[in-house]
């Protein structure tokens, strides 16, 4: 889990001319420094040799190219909320923090598009738009601290992916920074030229910051809706709560949210936050729709039908603004819970066809049964991204390992049914040597193609997406 | 030459022949947007049309996974027993892999974003004949590197789809499109504003200009109650619609002819919604011609103008688009095509 490679080995000079680009008091390589960026919210831990804290692009953009030229691995982190170890420094090096590159340049409400710097945080985003009446749809559950640019390099999901879709689905353009510190525009901030060229602004959503940055972007901006109908649905099966989901998406209804909830985290979120969840329910259905006042009515009722006919034991409409708030608060407390059961967690983000769910919420407990651990279970049910939480104490080696075989075994089940060992969080380190089962030889050269084309001496983000094999990295020269 | 292989050990076959002679190859669908006549010794067109297998249709999973050389009015027709559509609308005659490589928005891109966004994953063939994979039969999925908008707006460039997994929605319940007729340009341009800043969650905003006058036509899909609702508001805003159609995709279908014709009879420009409102309130002769301009797709399409191309863009600020060559020399473009497909073996027309 841990290991101080890069810790403190940067000579005076290379601090000193990195030090020049952003200025003394953002170029830190204290050991208190090195530590709080050592990890993000994952379980790994790794040192970096510096840490950078760019206030403009051209900054960015200087740093890599100096990072380019001395063979400095170089990795990119927003908020270090990743979950798969996409935010720490595998080979040490240079950690760029985009935390001040944080400004919303523009807000244009006849284009619809919001411009932003990577840094900002998807949270201030919404709140910027809302006394507009607009917002941006992704919405992770971490977007109180999440960057912008993180989501971007994650292609972040979150609860309304169900039917405003995910980040890649609200990024119209990109402005990059390259290996070389060269700045190039994709998408429409081509401004029309877009027409006449390639668009390659796909190929850097969920690239994880491995083939470029991302110092701005232009994000599609959609209206707010003018009303919710929410529900809480208790089931007294996590099997009949994921058989309702499934039943609702074949009924072609598509709710803004269908979120799943089992029994222990409805036990947890209700000791941490008082809000009168039905403790010793076996599985609750968080089910949002919204719209225009009148189209929602006849869903709900539709809704309504279904899940009492896969067998709900009592449903609940939130009455007022603030009921719905907290059954949100709830959902998205969801991790911070859990740290009542055991200190430390492993979040999977296995994801399913939709007509797999039910089968494969049971068999993640079976997992955690046969391993003797414990086993936590949500989902993004209507996208079927499941997102298991195995808990264990970082002070019992031996859970821990038993965690990690669950999870093996937890994505083998995914790809079995033709799902992925990732819908949201990405590879990370976490699950780079996974990549093998997922794709074949041809497929995983093809992406070492572009990654060499990108970045040929390998110094965005080292080890991460790619398995070992397939990394460009040459021996990074220290200095 | 065009050969049509109608499997993936046909197409791997003709591969190695243009290899072996030395030729480029160029992807296409059916050709719509090639022109063959110069230069056509240096490369072999491959035509993905007999790849136009539908491998399912899966209305539980809400997706479908068809061939690259499947039409839309093919996939239309399949889909429609399912109550299913795929919500990307534009010429019916056009094979899914040459619109993908030719970067088709669709007529309801307001609301539903663009081809790209609707589709979960894809089979492609790689320069060395060899097959490989993107994306799958989930919602969600960000294994690896996201390959599936490799080939969107490249032209056959970079890679050659194959087939496609589709996401599917239920069809809306009625989609009616609004025309309102308009006394003048300068009334137009801030209406639509309106519309756009009201958020009224159009699906598409037009403004169309022809014989029958100057027109505001929008586009609602939906639920009934929705809709009437919409409707009521608009109308409260525009005065009363000159003309209701119920089925906005036929409708659009109509229109959209007119962004397909030939080069040498129309110009379509491109631009930011702000460049075309401003066109639209500054260039007033633009009003004596034949004219659509989509807010959604960012274009305006123009028949029979008086003026020369470059006279348009210059005034009007915007892109002309029309005929112009693909724009392949980018560092970025170049890198990844170097990277992916060394030899060259993709034709960059
Ligand atoms: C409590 C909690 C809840 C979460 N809920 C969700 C959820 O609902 N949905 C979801 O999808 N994820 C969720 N996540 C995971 C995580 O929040 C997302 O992946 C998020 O997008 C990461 O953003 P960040 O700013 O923290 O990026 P970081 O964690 O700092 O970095 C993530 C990756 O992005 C790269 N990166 C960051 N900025 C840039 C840049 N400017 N250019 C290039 N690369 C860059 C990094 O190198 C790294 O690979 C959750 C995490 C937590 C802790």
């Amino acid at each position: 889990m841990s290991s101080p490679a890069g810790h403190g080995n940067f000579s005076p000079q290379s601090l000193k001319a990195l030090s020049d680009i952003v200025g003394p008091a953002f170029c830190r390589s204290q050991p208190i420094d090195l530590e709080l960026y050592s990890y993000d919210s994952s379980p790994f831990i790794h040192y970096p040799s510096v840490v950078v804290i760019p206030g403009q692009v051209e900054e960015m953009a200087e740093v890599v190219s100096l990072c380019r030229r001395h063979g400095w691995p170089l990795t990119c982190r927003g908020a270090g909320t990743s979950l798969s170890g996409g935010a720490v420094a595998h080979r040490g090096g240079v950690l760029m923090s985009t935390t001040r590159m944080n400004r919303l340049l523009e807000i244009d409400l006849l284009e619809e598009t919001a411009l932003v710097e990577s840094g900002l945080v998807n949270l201030d985003l919404q709140k910027a738009l809302a006394p507009f009446g607009y917002m941006f749809p992704p919405d992770p559950a971490s977007q109180k601290a999440s960057t912008l640019g993180g989501n971007i390099a994650e292609n972040a999901g979150g609860i309304k992916g169900v039917k405003y879709g995910i980040t890649k689905h609200h990024v119209l353009g990109l402005e990059l920074i390259l290996d070389d510190g060269s700045l190039v525009k994709t998408g429409a901030l081509k401004k029309g030229f877009e027409f006449i060229a390639p668009d390659l602004t796909g190929i850097f959503l969920a690239s994880e910051g491995t083939l470029a940055l991302v110092a701005r972007a232009l994000l599609k901006i959609t209206p707010l809706p003018k009303s919710y109908k929410t529900l809480s649905v208790v089931f007294d099966s996590l099997l009949k709560s994921g058989q309702a989901v499934s039943a609702i998406i074949a009924q072609g209804i598509i709710p803004t949210a269908l979120e799943i909830m089992d029994r222990r985290l409805i036990a947890a979120l209700e000791d941490y936050l008082r809000l009168g969840f039905p403790v010793g329910a076996e599985a609750m259905l968080l089910i949002e729709l919204d719209g225009l006042g009148p189209e929602l009515d006849p869903q709900l009722a539709k809704i309504k039908d279904i899940c009492f006919r896969s067998g709900a034991v009592s449903l609940e409409e939130a009455e007022t603004a603030e009921d719905r708030e907290k059954l949100w608060l709830a959902r998205r407390s969801g991790n911070g819970a859990l740290g009542r059961i055991k200190p430390s967690t492993i979040v999977q983000d296995v994801t399913v066809p939709i007509v797999h769910l039910s089968k494969m919420l049971s068999l993640v407990q079976e997992v955690a049964d046969r391993h003797q651990i414990i086993i936590v279970q949500m989902a993004h049910a209507g996208d079927g991204n499941l997102h298991p939480h195995l808990l264990f104490d970082p002070s019992d080696g031996q859970e821990y390992l038993r965690c990690l075989k669950a999870s093996a075994e937890i994505f083998a089940a995914a790809l079995k049914v033709g799902g992925t060992i990732t819908g949201e969080h990405g590879i990370g380190l976490e699950k780079v040597t996974f990549m093998t089962d997922e794709f074949t030889k041809v497929e995983l050269d093809f992406m070492a193609a572009i990654k060499s084309g990108l970045d040929p001496t390998g110094i965005f983000n080292p080890d991460k997406v790619l398995p070992q094999k397939w990394q460009a990295y040459r021996k990074a020269k220290g200095s | 030459m065009v050969v049509k292989p109608k499997s993936h050990g046909q197409l791997k076959i003709v591969y190695l022949e243009a290899k072996s002679a030395g030729k480029s190859i160029l992807p296409c669908g059916l050709g719509h947007n090639l022109n063959l006549s110069t230069d056509h010794d240096r490369f072999v067109a491959i035509s993905s049309r007999g790849l136009n297998q539908i491998e399912s249709i899966e209305p539980d999973n809400l997706l479908a996974e068809v061939g690259a050389g499947l039409t839309l009015s093919e996939l239309e027709k399949a889909l429609a027993p399912t109550g299913l559509y795929w919500p990307i609308t534009g010429p019916y005659e056009r094979t899914l892999g040459g619109l993908m490589g030719q970067g088709l928005l669709g007529a309801e891109t307001m609301a539903k974003g663009t081809m790209v966004d609707w589709i979960l994953g894809t089979t492609m063939m790689n320069p060395a004949g060899e097959i490989v994979k993107s994306g799958g039969r989930t919602l969600k999925n960000v294994s690896g590197y996201d390959l599936t908008r490799l080939a969107w707006r490249a032209r056959g460039s970079l890679v050659m789809n194959l087939s496609f997994i589709l996401k599917l929605l239920p069809k809306p319940k009625i989609c009616p499109v609004m025309e309102f007729s308009i006394k003048s340009l300068k009334l137009a341009a801030s209406h639509m504003e309106t519309i756009i800043k009201e958020g009224f969650g159009v699906q598409n905003l037009r403004l169309i200009g022809d014989d029958k006058g100057l027109r505001i036509c929008l586009w609602l899909t939906g639920f009934v109650e929705y809709v009437s609702a919409q409707e009521e508001k608009l109308k409260s805003l525009l005065k009363d619609p000159s003309d209701l159609f119920e089925d906005g995709f036929e409708y659009f279908n109509h229109v959209d002819a007119i962004f397909n014709l030939p080069n040498e009879k129309i110009k379509i420009f491109a631009g930011s919604r702000k460049n075309l409102l401003e066109t639209v309130r500054n260039l007033s002769w633009i009003g004596d011609h034949h004219f659509v301009v989509d807010l959604g797709s960012g274009r305006l399409a123009l028949i029979s103008s008086p003026k020369s191309s470059e006279d348009l863009a210059f005034e009007s600020g915007l892109v002309l688009i029309s005929g112009q060559v693909f724009q392949t020399s980018g560092p970025l473009f170049r890198r990844l095509k170097t990277a992916i497909d060394p030899k060259g073996l993709f034709a960059t027309l």
